[in-house]
């Protein structure tokens, strides 16, 4: 059944786009129209075609239809760790402009070290500051990337600048 | 073509434009030695240190990243039989079993000298052929346009042997580069009332999520990277004698050179499957087929010599009709554009100056690789001992900052966790990334195309069918679908199965 994830996303995303674009001008509107058109025939084609497969499979004996146990996947460690990065990057984006870039991202990155199994106990908070600091200087401060800043971010700017003068 | 070619080098021999092609080559190599991090991802993650640079500055930088990191994917897969990128795959066979008799260096040296040639090779086509193609592309309307970008989407379907998936994929990239307000009449479409998609989706927040985010999702399978035992011994004088080897054999070189920079301009055909092909051509034209396996010479030049043949090839259908046919290619192009420069034969006419610059950095960037890399070679092969428990999150960081940097949106960072989330999926169950990727970059150029095109008919939908053009292209198309279908009933499954030889992975 995995096989008919993709499909189905696509097939779900055209269903919406379509829902839509009922309300677009005919200008605006007719290029996606066509799309979702062209994009139905085609969605309908490969589910077909996944189907059949998994009835061929089924036949020859390579398909054991299992149900999805979900305690399952979520006691795999890859997906624990999948999901853990999503996740904490989603928070990540949610906290930033709060806390300000360099102490959301040394916690993200002492979080993701952890997580994935780098556990030094000196290295782990050197190394997770060490690079939140560096990425804000080159990004930040060199490249000028308006990064979110807070108190921190604001003393290590004038910090520098004070230095550079 | 001469002025360009001078005004090019004018611009490339400044100083601050030469110093981004070794600074490109070392932080090429040193990403692509990393397992599973290709010439795409290089490029993604390299994007936002070029906010700051001139286009030609950047392009420079970048396509030596990518160039080179052809090159540093052979390193693991040499040192530990573990591809660093796609198309290293094949390097594995030979170069492994080289590194276990003890002739690590020698395998690295060939390997080398094979990729910086193969790519030098490659770049000479590009700067012979480009100009010629963009010229004729200057021919073509919008109808053209349209199909032009419908055959790119056909070519990469079968050169993956996955027609209905690329179009699919094709089609859901169409889609997603129709959200936000419509070029020609601004009205607001598939916005949802969200005020940050009212701009659309730019390419390289959904190319980071494809290959940056995903590409993270699928390393965590890896616990270490590489292991302790693939630690590098050899002298520079077993670096050389690797060059040497590659010298002894100029037919083969030439060969799967020439064969990589063809199949290289077909939009699909990436480093991934070349790399193969070319180990098979070796194989057949060679007197000892059986030792190949044990570790010799001719099974690492011919892999290596065509992965960088290919990319360069691949920037020829880039640069002069801007169709991204590789991820390398579509990961340049989102710098590119990302620089203010629009893809295809204008940019020629516009921009020679950077167009022609950036080929000629790749020029000279191949040969100075081997003289950059020969002397460096044993500290690059160090970084691949970095474990990924280390280098998934400090590189997660550089993919949110690159995906924040285009318009300084942290909604930005949150649909390319989507598309990340999405690339997963479509690498896992096959479907082809570039087929997607391909209507987002030319979005606009393809919607542009359709509606103009039927304005140009007068609202007759024949103008797409009986301009001389149009009915030369839509041969073409047919044929890219007919002709691999028909190559595949007559010849078995053969082709599909050295393509999945290949890891499945997109053609990087």
């Amino acid at each position: 059944m995995k096989r008919l994830i993709v499909p189905v996303i696509f097939l779900l995303f055209i269903i919406i786009a379509l829902l839509e674009s009922k309300d677009l001008p005919p200008g605006a509107g007719l290029y996606p129209k066509v799309i979702i058109a062209g994009g139905f025939v085609v969605v309908t084609i490969a589910l077909i075609k996944e189907i059949k497969t998994i009835r061929s499979e089924k036949k020859a004996g390579q398909y054991a239809l299992k149900r999805i146990s979900y305690e399952k996947i979520l006691k795999d460690p890859l997906v624990i760790k999948q999901l853990f990065i999503i996740i904490s990057t989603l928070i990540y984006i949610f906290l930033v402009e709060k806390t300000g870039f360099i102490i959301i991202s040394t916690i993200y990155i002492f979080l993701n070290f952890y997580i994935l199994g780098f556990r030094h106990k000196t290295h782990l908070p050197f190394i997770s500051i060490a690079t939140s600091l560096i990425i804000y200087l080159v990004f930040g401060l060199f490249i000028k990337i308006p990064l979110p800043m807070q108190f921190l971010e604001e003393w290590i700017s004038k910090l520098i600048r004070g230095l550079i003068i | 073509m001469m002025e360009g070619i001078l005004l090019g080098l004018d611009r490339v021999l400044q100083p601050d434009n030469l110093i981004m092609i070794p600074l490109g080559l070392i932080v090429g190599t040193i990403i692509g030695a990393f397992p599973g991090m290709g010439a795409s991802f290089a490029i993604i993650i390299m994007i936002p240190l070029t906010y700051w640079m001139r286009p030609e500055q950047a392009l420079i930088f970048l396509t030596n990243v990518g160039g080179s990191a052809e090159f540093g994917g052979s390193i693991p897969a040499i040192l530990m039989h573990v591809p660093g990128t796609p198309g290293s795959t094949a390097t594995c066979w030979d170069g492994y079993p080289m590194t276990k008799k003890g002739e690590a260096a020698r395998a690295l040296g060939i390997s080398l000298f094979a990729s910086g040639m193969g790519g030098l090779f490659g770049a000479i086509i590009l700067l012979l052929l480009s100009p010629p193609i963009a010229s004729f592309a200057l021919k073509f309307s919008y109808p053209e346009m349209f199909l032009i970008a419908l055959l790119g989407i056909t070519l990469i379907g079968s050169a993956t042997g996955k027609l209905v998936k690329a179009f699919l994929a094709g089609c859901l990239g169409l889609l997603v580069a129709t959200i936000g307000s419509d070029p020609i009449s601004a009205v607001p479409r598939f916005t949802f009332g969200i005020v940050d998609l009212y701009d659309g989706i730019h390419f390289v927040v959904a190319l980071i999520g494809l290959f940056g985010f995903s590409e993270m999702l699928f390393l965590l399978k890896r616990k270490h990277i590489v292991s302790s035992e693939s630690a590098f011994k050899g002298t520079f004088k077993d670096l050389l004698v690797g060059v040497k080897d590659v010298i002894k054999r100029p037919l083969l070189f030439l060969r799967v050179s020439s064969m990589g920079t063809v199949l290289g301009a077909t939009p699909g055909i990436g480093p991934a499957i070349t790399n193969i092909v070319a180990y098979n051509m070796a194989v057949s034209s060679s007197k000892e087929p059986h030792k190949f396996g044990t570790g010799i010479p001719e099974g690492v030049l011919a892999p290596e010599a065509t992965n960088n043949a290919t990319q360069a090839g691949a920037l020829i259908p880039a640069f002069t009709l801007g169709i991204p046919g590789s991820g390398m290619t579509a990961a340049l192009l989102g710098g590119l554009m990302l620089h203010g420069l629009v893809p295809g034969p204008m940019l020629f006419k516009n921009q020679p100056e950077v167009v022609y610059s950036v080929m000629l950095a790749f020029l000279i960037g191949n040969p100075l690789m081997i003289l950059l890399l020969l002397s460096i070679q044993k500290q690059v092969v160090k970084i691949v001992l970095v474990p990924s428990k280390i280098l998934i999150p400090v590189t997660l960081l550089l993919i949110i900052i690159g995906a924040y940097g285009i318009k300084n949106s942290w909604f930005d960072v949150g649909l390319m966790i989507l598309f990340g989330i999405l690339g997963y999926y479509m690498r896992t169950y096959e479907y082809p990334v570039q087929a997607f990727v391909l209507p987002l970059i030319l979005g606009s150029i393809i919607e542009e195309g359709f509606r103009k095109g039927l304005m140009l008919g007068h609202g007759d939908p024949m103008i797409f069918f009986t301009r001389p053009l149009t009915i030369a292209l839509w041969i073409l198309i047919i044929a890219s679908i007919v002709i691999p279908y028909v190559i595949r009933k007559k010849y078995g499954k053969s082709e599909s199965k050295m393509m999945d030889k290949s890891g499945g992975k997109d053609a990087s």
